[in-house]
């Protein structure tokens, strides 16, 4: 539980080449994982979270999907088999925040998932999906730029399977 | 050695310091030009050992007037070189703090290059697609891309698609249990059940046989194969639906009743919390599930609106019932036995579509006339959300007189009032009644103390509205909210023209209608006025339009237009939860 006077809180954050952010305390706590690290520092203002495995061009995106989303209540906690509840609709303002490049989009869920925002992850993941939705393995290779590297025996049962899936 | 020798030789010491310096000079200028850090060593090396002795001058002793002056001259000449020298020294000196400096900055700058460059290669790597990216967050890509299509054809071959991309694909595709989890049958080959089953590890299971185009392959060995596979998994059914041709449901239903209920293989129903299916003939199967599904929920099903259609009880579980309508022409509802079926369970949802092209009549069971059973209604307390989509004839007033559901939370009325005289050159037929009115007579002269949310939606004849202005009654939602003291949420969606509309205060307000006039600026006025204000969320507008003149005032023009009473509480077109009464994407 926040009190008021960590809303008031100032946090910095060093990201991998050394890029110092200051944020509020409110912002910095979307990050499951700065929360916890705040937690065992204690009050301590002054000591900075280093981030090795963040960039300062990516955290500053991820801040400004962490200052949008400050007010947002905790995400409840997902069974993992439950796919009813899910779709890929993503909100107007997030739709528009994650038009990024590829090699963005895939740094802000890299960043995502080692801060520990699982509904930025979600994000991300969500428009990832959308990507691929609709489209045969080739042009998802295509896409991706990945290399089809099944040897003939592997590619033999999946063109087996491939037909069952047809064929029921 | 006479002081001659020793003059000649300093003399020549200090030829050769010059020397040196001329070196030194053209070391440090070598190496200020080429950087190389060779030269470096050589200048200090030099500097480090000078090429005579200075030793050897004051070890001379001066005996006379003339040796000293020949001394002091010698010496007065060799200052001047030194000192000199020593102005070189200096500014090598400088040369070399620049070179230094040169060097420290040059080194700054390679370090920066390194770790863009390692940056870079980063990115190159992961920038070579989704297979870099972990796996666990491959799967959860895997997860979304599957989840999300409704489409049967989609979703069945959306995992084999993902695990024909390449290696890492398929590896993390066979690791992700919840996509293989859809065992769609329509007489389907074993190999591929079996590999659904296997792959689905043990995740919950959507079954779903559809036997609707399988009339010949669908018999008993048919099903007899179908249950040894997937019924050894049936504890893990999460969700069952059953499409098929009447005939063959209710061979299915007793197949499936048998194969539930056989002491030999005794099954149980643990996950299953939906099921879809034909209420032909589901007694005996409701009985089963009763007993070995204790966390079924959800019930889906068609159903033809007949007699006895409804003489079932449900499972007690159950607390959501969607009926689909699929009667042939003519049908009869017998309110008594379709309450008595709605009151077997503690139902909190009930959804109700009737299609519109039949024709329907409300059964009150054979003592009672007409005009007794009016005024009999029927409660059922248990219903927090009901919904229903059916035509404003004369049977959804009797149909609205009979139900009242006093506890509910939510309410969703979509009405279609359709012309039929127009169509067909008949005259007015006097079934035909307003959307309006069947809207109101649901609430007439009851109490709703929880309801929160009501979506209104009012569909007209689109050809009677081209040559007819049909207007929403102004004070309609007033007459609504009499009953309902707790309301916080509308949402009206019509096609009538608005005039004059008059709303009690609320929290949320979502449209789609056409405004003739300022009655919504004028709606923001009063709540301001009113103290109401501070306490409404958001108006969000879903396609409306406001007429002026000859001219429409739609989206952005139409957001500025109201800012002025709504500030920032108006969004256009999101999609709103109207239950946890916040909008979506916000």
């Amino acid at each position: 539980m926040s009190t008021t006077e960590d809303k008031t809180r100032k946090v910095k954050l060093v990201t991998s080449d050394n890029e110092e952010f200051e944020v509020d305390w409110e912002v910095a706590t979307r990050s499951v994982l700065i929360k916890h690290m705040l937690e065992d520092i204690g009050e301590s203002e002054e000591q900075a979270i280093p981030l090795p495995n963040v960039t300062a061009n990516v955290l500053k995106k991820v801040l400004e999907w962490c200052e949008h989303h400050r007010k947002d209540p905790e995400p409840a906690p997902e069974s993992s088999d439950d796919n009813r509840k899910r779709t890929l609709e993503i909100g107007d303002w997030d739709a528009k925040f994650i038009q990024v490049d590829q090699e963005m989009l895939f740094e802000i869920i890299l960043a995502a998932n080692y801060l520990d925002i699982k509904a930025l992850l979600d994000v991300g993941c969500k428009t990832v999906a959308n990507m691929i939705k609709g489209k045969q393995p080739e042009e998802i290779r295509k896409m991706f730029n990945i290399v089809n590297d099944f040897t003939p025996e592997e590619e033999a049962q999946i063109k087996k399977e491939n037909e069952w899936a047809e064929d029921r | 050695m006479s002081f001659k020798l020793r003059l000649d030789k300093a003399k020549e010491i200090g030829k050769n310091a010059e020397k040196a310096l001329d070196t030194i000079i053209g070391s440090s200028t070598a190496l200020r030009n080429s950087q190389k850090l060779s030269k470096t060593l050589s200048l200090i090396s030099a500097i480090e050992n000078p090429p005579f002795n200075f030793e050897s001058l004051h070890a001379n002793s001066f005996f006379s007037e003339c040796t000293f002056r020949t001394a002091k001259a010698s010496c007065l000449e060799l200052i001047a070189p030194l000192e000199s020298c020593r102005r070189e020294l200096d500014i090598i000196q400088l040369d070399v703090d620049d070179v230094s400096k040169s060097l420290r900055d040059t080194r700054i700058a390679l370090d920066d290059i390194i770790r863009r460059v390692n940056g870079q290669l980063g990115h190159l790597r992961r920038a070579q697609g989704l297979a870099q990216l972990p796996d666990e967050i491959l799967s959860l890509i895997f997860k979304n891309v599957y989840a999300v299509f409704p489409h049967v054809l989609d979703r069945k071959a959306i995992p084999f698609c993902l695990a024909s991309v390449c290696r890492r694909f398929r590896e993390v595709a066979c690791a992700t249990p919840q996509i293989w989890n859809y065992i769609y049958f329509s007489g389907a080959s074993p190999e591929l059940l079996e590999c659904l089953l296997l792959r689905s590890r043990n995740t919950e299971l959507e079954v779903d046989f559809d036997l609707a185009g399988s009339y010949n392959k669908a018999d008993q060995e048919c099903f007899d194969k179908l249950f040894t596979l997937v019924g050894a998994h049936c504890n893990r059914w999460g969700s069952l639906c059953l499409n098929s041709s009447m005939a063959l449901s209710r061979k299915f239903v007793d197949t499936l009743t048998q194969f539930l209920s056989s002491p030999r293989t005794f099954q149980s129903l643990p996950r299953l919390h939906s099921i879809n299916i034909d209420l032909t003939e589901a007694e005996n199967l409701f009985r089963v599930l009763d007993e070995h599904a204790p966390n079924l929920r959800a019930i889906a099903t068609n159903a033809e609106f007949g007699p006895d259609e409804f003489d079932v009880k449900l499972p007690k579980s159950v607390t959501e019932l969607n009926i689909h309508d699929c009667s042939r022409g003519i049908c009869d509802i017998d309110v008594p036995q379709f309450v008595a079926m709605l009151q077997s369970a503690e139902l909190q949802e009930l959804d109700l579509y009737f299609e519109s092209d039949n024709d329907f009549s409300c059964h009150y069971g054979p003592q009672e006339g007409p005009g007794e059973v009016m005024k009999i209604r029927f409660v059922v307390n248990s219903i927090s959300r009901f919904s229903i989509d059916l035509v404003a004839l004369g049977f959804a007033e009797d149909l609205f007189d009979s139900l009242y559901f006093p506890n509910l939370e939510s309410v969703e009325l979509k009405i279609h009032e359709f012309h039929r005289h127009i169509d067909c050159g008949e005259e007015e037929n006097e079934e035909d009644r307003t959307a309006i009115g069947i809207s109101e007579r649901w609430f007439a002269g009851r109490k709703f103390p929880k309801l929160k949310s009501i979506s209104l939606k009012m569909v007209l004849d689109y050809d009677f509205c081209l040559v007819n202005d049909v207007f929403f009654e102004s004070n309609h939602i007033l007459k609504i909210a009499e009953s309902c003291p707790a309301l916080e949420s509308l949402e009206l969606d019509c096609m009538h023209l608005t005039r004059s509309v008059l709303l009690p205060p609320l929290r949320w307000l979502i449209l789609s209608v056409t405004l003739m006039d300022d009655w919504l600026q004028n709606y923001g006025k009063y709540l301001k006025k009113t103290g109401n204000l501070h306490k409404f969320k958001g108006l969000v507008l879903k396609g409306c339009q406001l007429s002026e003149g000859d001219a429409w005032i739609k989206n952005n023009e139409l957001l500025r237009r109201l800012t002025p009473d709504f500030g920032d509480k108006v969004v256009m077109n999101r999609t709103v939860d109207v239950e946890n009464l916040k909008p979506l994407g916000t």
